[in-house]
């Protein structure tokens, strides 16, 4: 079949393939997915990814399974739920242990119809029809979601989980779908107010709000999707998400050692395994990210590397999650990306919770990121994180149009400059959207950035 | 003298004023014109107010190109824009910045702020949903702004004090809702352009000379009848900043004219009024949180939708614009289902207008304006 190959480059198995054919045949109509986007997809994969290693083209088919379940999830019976970021993992997790199809559909979306097929400006362009168009700005993560479902490639879903209090556009966008489908939504809702000085002190008031919502938003989940969701349940759901948690706490060690042993493009679908959990993510995820750990250490055993030691070493918050070109670029710049630095985390995001429920923990655990917490506390710990690391610089890829998680480039490029000492570039761009940011059109910035930090490096050792 | 000449020969003279009042020793609060800041409580701890509302011009937001990302809506980059300017005194003379974190724009504003600026910011939180703990939440913000004042100005407020202030701006919001309710008239005795600025001055001006000029507006207004106008718009949207009267020159241009607005930020809300009969802050947070009909911001945003559908209808509205600020992006959403809910409910038609406070927009704006106008009647 024209997918064999790609699903093959996904980690999928020949029997595996054979079993599934009627539902992949099904999936992929309804995804428009045909022989040509295959072929694109392959030599996308063959020529971005370490498709040598298995652990990566296993993590690329934890999420290519995601979809095609979200795909037929309806007429096999199965409720849907989606949700935002930040995610409630813990609950999202829960779900589906319930036999709930929940996960966060932009990354889904991003992390298949962008990363693997190259094609999620069909989603784009469908949801500038309604009621995100091009000079409204509108964050290409909420865009795909939109047009994904208003073009009817993947379910409406039966309930929304809209974490509100962060970014205001992804709520306002399940409206949308409210006013067209009617979808029940249950809003998460907080605010962002701490004070600039705040941080890391977790407010009681945001977390109090936040948790009430979820335990409301539980028991309209039982009524909505007629399911029960037990103590044991929750609980499980919220184990499940630590143990993915620690479970790439290894992994993030090896990539910090020099040689590089692995690009950032192997990484990326992994990151978001832990960060945007699903299903297969529960399923497979722990076990996956053991192999790749394993692959990892024996290029270490080997001194086997990406880019030579010595290059320097660059802090991100957040790499293209659709284009490889664009990370491969950088890389191939000079540039040895230490990231996305939320995971790399400070210490003293490892203090003890003053809570005992699941709900309250999951909220702390949520504001424990500075990024949830305040514009101020994501500096504070976007600084100490390039302090620990050793950082040469630090690259902002932006999302462009982004009103939430990164907002405020300008201050903290002045604040990181000031404070570290470090070369500090924003670069404007898309995440998913690559109709107005390509590879190329970064590269001259890109690589005079690393000219500099190679020539600081030198003259440091001198 | 009549009441408007009495209101601007009283700003003329207003930076003036602040500035002795701060020599004095008086705080002056600025705070950012959504609608969640009670400043009863500014008023009653001997503080004085000013809503930061300046928009409409473009250099300011120009300059913020330094400071902010192109992103933020319009009125939160002109923000830090006039501060850094320098050339609005209202942006210089204030001892804090209040900033009712309402979402991400004004979250923005705060941020710039802090980081830009030497003078202190203090936010609170306004959730996005109405319901016992979100107005618990917006209960418990007021209260730490109150300690705040407290600390701040080193007096207490006393509740004889705050109640004989909640009357003061109690009446002036009567006196407005009376003027308001007098453009239910064929003939509106004031115009929309001059109710708007009416509106803005009361966030800068002397309460008592308010609600002083109100009433001697209103005794004026009594009886009288203005121009009938070709059309009766309803405008509505993000912000309408103090300043940014485009929109209104070019609706009175075709010769129809404003007789309702309902706006987010920029228009002081008079419909609803803090009742003092139960403890205070209660009161207060009932009024600004639970009774105010919510922003966009909202989730779902339903009830000021429902509620700008009434609106058309008790002022018998020709037609709706929808203007609001560029990349205010609850708005953008919005306006994109409400025109069915507005067809739905009064079969009045829409037309949105995006600003970026540029004057080159105005020929497109004129067309757009003008079209509707006529299309409408």
């Amino acid at each position: 079949m024209y997918y064999t190959e790609v699903l093959k480059l996904c980690g999928f198995e020949d029997a595996e393939i054979e079993r599934e054919r009627p539902r992949i045949d099904k999936a992929f109509e309804r995804l428009a997915i045909d022989a040509e986007d295959c072929q694109r997809a392959e030599d996308r994969l063959r020529k971005y990814f370490s498709v040598e290693l298995l652990g990566v083209r296993r993590c690329l088919g934890i999420w290519l399974k995601d979809l095609i379940d979200l795909v037929l999830s309806k007429e096999e019976g199965k409720k849907v739920v989606y949700t935002g970021v930040p995610p409630p993992a813990g609950l999202a997790l829960s779900l589906n242990l319930a036999g709930v199809w929940c996960g966060v559909l932009d990354y889904t979306l991003g992390l298949t119809i962008g990363l693997i097929f190259n094609k999620l400006t069909p989603l784009l362009e469908a949801a500038e029809e309604h009621g995100t168009p091009p000079e409204t700005a509108s964050c290409s993560f909420h865009q795909a979601r939109l047009g994904a479902i208003v073009k009817g490639i993947v379910p409406v879903p039966d309930a929304v989980l809209s974490p509100g209090f962060f970014c205001d556009q992804s709520a306002k966008v399940w409206d949308i779908i409210q006013a067209l489908y009617g979808s029940p939504i249950m809003y998460l809702d907080s605010c962002m107010d701490s004070a600039w000085d705040e941080w890391p002190e977790i407010p009681h008031r945001r977390v109090r709000l936040y948790a009430a919502d979820m335990r409301e938003a539980e028991e309209e989940l039982e009524s909505v999707l007629g399911i029960e969701m037990s103590e044991e349940i929750l609980m499980a759901g919220w184990r499940n998400f630590m143990e993915l948690r620690l479970s790439v706490q290894r992994m993030i060690e090896l990539a910090k050692l020099e040689p590089k042993p692995i690009s950032q493009v192997d990484l990326n679908p992994f990151w978001r395994l832990v960060s945007v959990p699903g299903n297969w993510s529960l399923k497979e995820g722990k076990e996956v990210i053991g192999i790749l750990t394993a692959e990892i250490e024996k290029r270490v055993e080997e001194g086997k590397g990406v880019m030579e030691k010595g290059t320097p070493r660059v802090g991100l918050y957040a790499v293209a999650v659709s284009d490889p070109a664009v990370t491969r670029m950088i890389e191939e710049s000079g540039l040895n990306l230490v990231g996305p630095l939320a995971y790399y985390l400070p210490p003293l995001q490892r203090m003890e919770s003053r809570y005992t429920t699941a709900e309250e923990q999951s909220v702390e655990g949520s504001l424990r990121r500075g990024v949830f917490h305040s514009t101020s506390g994501f500096l504070i710990e976007t600084i100490e994180g390039c302090k620990m690391l050793d950082l040469d610089g630090f690259l902002w890829f932006s999302q462009k149009a982004c009103r939430a998680s990164m907002p405020q480039m300008l201050i903290y490029k002045k604040a990181m400059e000031e404070e570290l000492g470090i070369p500090v570039l924003v670069l404007e761009a898309d995440l998913f959207d690559t109709r107005s940011y390509s590879a190329e059109s970064l590269r001259t910035r890109v690589e005079t950035f690393a000219d500099l930090l190679r020539e600081r490096k030198a003259a440091k050792r001198a | 003298m009549g009441a408007m000449e009495r209101l601007s020969e009283h700003l003329r003279g207003r930076m003036v004023d602040l500035r002795k009042a701060k020599d004095e020793g008086k705080k002056i609060i600025g705070y950012t014109p959504g609608g969640y800041f009670p400043e009863e409580l500014a008023l009653a701890a001997g503080a004085v107010p000013v809503g930061l509302l300046r928009g409409g011009e473009h250099e300011p937001v120009l300059m913020a190109g330094a400071y902010m990302p192109r992103w933020f809506d319009t009125f939160a980059r002109a923000q830090i824009g006039y501060r850094v300017l320098k050339e609005d005194a209202a942006y210089q003379l204030i001892d804090l910045l209040v900033v009712p974190v309402t979402n991400n724009h004004m979250r923005a504003i705060a941020d710039a702020w802090d980081f830009y600026t030497d003078v202190e910011v203090f936010r609170f939180g306004v959730p996005h949903r109405k319901n016992d703990r979100s107005c618990e939440y917006y209960l418990d913000g007021i209260k730490s702004f109150r300690e705040k004042l407290e600390s701040l100005t080193g007096a207490k407020i006393e509740d004889s004090k705050l109640r004989e202030i909640i009357d003061l701006c109690n009446k002036e919001r009567s006196l407005f809702e009376e003027i308001s309710l007098m453009r239910k008239s064929d003939r509106p005795p004031i115009s929309g352009r001059d109710f708007a600025r009416l509106n803005h001055a009361s966030f800068i001006a002397d309460k008592k000379v308010v609600v002083n000029v109100l009433e001697s507006l209103r005794d004026e207004l009594k009886g009288k009848e203005g121009k009938k106008p070709r059309s009766r718009i309803l405008l509505t949207g993000s912000t309408m900043a103090f300043g940014d009267y485009k929109i209104y020159d070019l609706i009175e241009e075709t010769g129809a004219d404003v007789v309702m607005e309902e706006f987010a930020e920029g228009i002081r809300h008079y419909w609803w009024r803090v009742e003092p009969d139960t403890d205070l802050m209660s009161a207060l947070a009932d009024r600004y949180f639970r009774k105010r009909v919510c922003a966009g911001w909202f989730r779902p945003g339903r009830e000021r939708l429902d509620y700008v559908c009434q609106l058309a209808k008790e002022f018998k509205a020709d037609g709706v614009i929808w203007y609001q600020c560029m990349y205010h992006d609850c708005y953008d959403m919005e306006s994109y289902y409400f025109p069915n809910i507005l067809k739905e409910q009064t079969g009045l038609s829409m037309l949105k207008i995006a600003t970026d406070y540029d004057a080159s927009e105005t020929g497109p704006f004129r067309t757009r304006v003008e079209t509707f106008v006529e299309t409408i009647k």
